[in-house]
């Protein structure tokens, strides 16, 4: 009796055979080919964006079947398009305007600002790659020290920003002598005693009880054998377990919105060429 | 029965996804628009959008971070979009800019471009693009000093900021009314962390996340770290409600030539939210069908074998 779900997915071999590899070679230069072809013509391109997300969308989508050489070949050229996208992007948008041309002087290049001493970053940059050299490796601490002794500082203060209002909020009074407007379903509670009305705050009352809870589960300087901190422990417990799920639950919601998007892009292409060939129905 | 359950447990996985590909495919080509209840946070969000100082001779700006990719343009595209179409209709002034994303500058772009058209807003006047920024500490110390400084030139016709009449008296991050991070990274903490505690009256900060980040988003929210909050797609549809009525009103006053017609970036069409609301509603229907059947299927097959131990003893 077998009740595991058989297993889909074959062990990942990248060596392709050599027909496949002359297909997808061939898939390649027929992309690159069509690409420069189309370049410049608005269009033509759109047409061949649509085309290109379609297939790549259910190439990618063919994982779901079974590990396979099309979606391995759409892995790759994702990554490297990535990795190319991003490095010419990085250059063209941070590295020469903020560092190349004012570096270099107006005579060798146009709007440059003859601004030399921005030469030494490149140096300084270059001292991270002097761990390939192990003589030299030694430099490179001057520029992780540096980089580190920095954030660090930093890190410590923005830790104190981040979590001083968190600290802050969590201290919430149940009853207070003011009204505090709350989620619809449990809103602040006038109770009068005597003359004074208080007012009662169920979530805050929920959020204290939470918080003890998880407190006692994670608090080990005491055993958890004595009823007074066993029960709230196990409760805590039951409670994170809640709030994972939450997440857990989010998750797999996000998960399905981006997948949404992704039938939305494929059906929309599809009924566009449907009209285009039959007409307009 | 025993049969039965046993073929339940050892289903293939493929199934599931075949079932669950073939209720997107159908409820997508149905497509009806929810209508859904909009949740606290984003009519929190919604309110201070409308509320601030951001109107043509007030001032300020809004600025909308477009930290995300085009793998998730199904949420935060949809953010993006609610969110420009309520600045335009409202003439709320406003810039984008992507922080350590270098395709959140070009989809911003696109997004935002094709809105102006619609809506008849002017570039430089009504909006402005501080196109990509890296995503490192330097950034964050110095933007909140010295906007025109760091941004220098602006994305769309590579000038400098100080040239568009929207920057007159933008100098630091005192003049922006509200900084919303739509992103599907944890880049809103940044803000929180290294911008937020050095501003005094602390600055605004929305956050348009994807539904991953909601979790771990919500104590923000409720410390008042953060103003508001658009959680995933559900929250871009109830965004998407709220801006609905306003262009109603807009286009039955005659302010606005048109209504919404959804917008293509890089050659995708980008549907509403509420009609993506719809089949994400189908979706989790069936996966929670799965989730029952699943549970079923294991306590029968429990309560047998149980059953099956007694009988052998």
């Amino acid at each position: 009796m077998a009740n595991v779900a058989p297993d889909t997915t074959v062990a990942r071999n990248d060596r392709e055979s050599p027909v496949v590899v002359t297909v997808l070679l061939g898939c390649l230069a027929a992309f690159i080919i069509l690409s420069l072809l189309f370049a410049g013509k608005a269009a033509a391109q759109d047409h061949w964006t649509r085309v290109l997300s379609v297939v790549a969308t259910l190439g990618i989508f063919t994982i779901l079947y079974r590990e396979n050489p099309l979606f391995r070949f759409l892995e790759h050229i994702f990554i490297g398009l990535a990795t190319g996208f991003g490095v010419v992007y990085l250059w063209l948008k941070v590295m020469e305007p903020r560092w190349y041309i004012p570096m270099m002087p107006a005579s060798l290049v146009e709007g440059g600002e003859g601004k030399w001493w921005l030469f030494f970053a490149l140096l300084f940059g270059l001292l991270f790659f002097s761990v390939y050299f192990p003589k030299l490796s030694w430099m490179n601490r001057f520029a992780i020290g540096i980089i580190m002794g920095w954030a660090a500082g930093y890190a410590l203060r923005a830790f104190v920003g981040l979590i001083g209002p968190q600290i802050t909020a969590a201290f919430k009074a149940p009853i207070t002598k003011y009204y505090v407007e709350g989620l619809p379903a449990l809103n602040s509670i006038p109770m009068t005693i005597g003359e004074t009305t208080w007012w009662w705050h169920p979530y805050w009352l929920i959020s204290l009880i939470v918080l003890m809870c998880v407190l006692a589960y994670f608090f080990f300087s005491v055993e958890h054998r004595a009823g007074w901190i066993r029960k709230p422990a196990v409760a805590g417990r039951y409670l994170l377990m809640l709030s994972l799920g939450t997440i857990f639950g989010t998750t797999v919601m996000a998960r399905l919105s981006l997948l949404i998007a992704r039938f939305d892009i494929v059906i929309d292409n599809i009924r566009d060429w449907g009209v285009m060939i039959l007409g307009k129905m | 029965m025993q049969a039965f359950v046993e073929k339940l447990q050892a289903l293939d996985r493929r199934w599931i996804y075949l079932l669950l590909s073939l209720v997107l495919i159908v409820s997508l080509i149905v497509g009806k628009q929810v209508d859904p209840v909009v949740i606290p946070p984003v009519e929190q969000l919604y309110k201070i959008v409308d509320d601030t100082p951001t109107g043509p001779g007030e001032g300020k700006i809004i600025v909308l971070c477009t930290t995300f990719s085009a793998s998730t343009l199904g949420e935060n595209g949809n953010h993006a979009i609610a969110l420009m179409r309520h600045c335009f209709l409202k003439k709320k002034r406003f810039a984008i800019t992507a922080v350590g994303e270098a395709q959140g500058a070009l989809l911003g772009r696109a997004i935002a471009t094709q809105l102006a058209e619609q809506y008849g807003a002017e570039y430089g006047v009504d909006w402005i693009d501080f196109d990509f920024q890296l995503n490192t500490l330097a950034f964050y110390t110095s933007f909140p000093k010295d906007i025109p400084g760091t941004v220098r030139v602006d994305g769309v016709q590579g000038k400098p900021l100080t040239s568009y009449p929207i920057m007159q008296g933008i100098d630091t991050i005192n003049d922006v009314a509200l900084l919303i991070d739509i992103t599907a990274s944890n880049s809103v903490f940044s803000w929180l962390q290294y911008v937020q505690p050095n501003t005094k009256p602390r600055l605004k900060i929305g956050y348009a996340c994807t539904g991953v980040m909601v979790a771990e988003a919500y104590p923000f929210l409720d410390s008042g770290q953060l103003v508001g909050m658009l959680p995933g797609l559900k929250g871009a549809s109830d965004y998407e409600k709220l801006v609905d009525v306003i262009e109603e009103q807009e286009l039955a006053a005659g302010n606005i030539p048109q209504r919404y017609e959804p917008i293509r970036v890089g050659g995708m069409q980008l549907n509403t939210a509420r009609q993506l609301m719809f089949t994400q509603d189908k979706a989790h229907i069936l996966i929670i069908a799965f989730i029952a059947l699943g549970n079923i299927g294991l306590f029968i097959a429990l309560r047998l074998r149980r059953r099956a131990g007694k009988e052998r003893s």
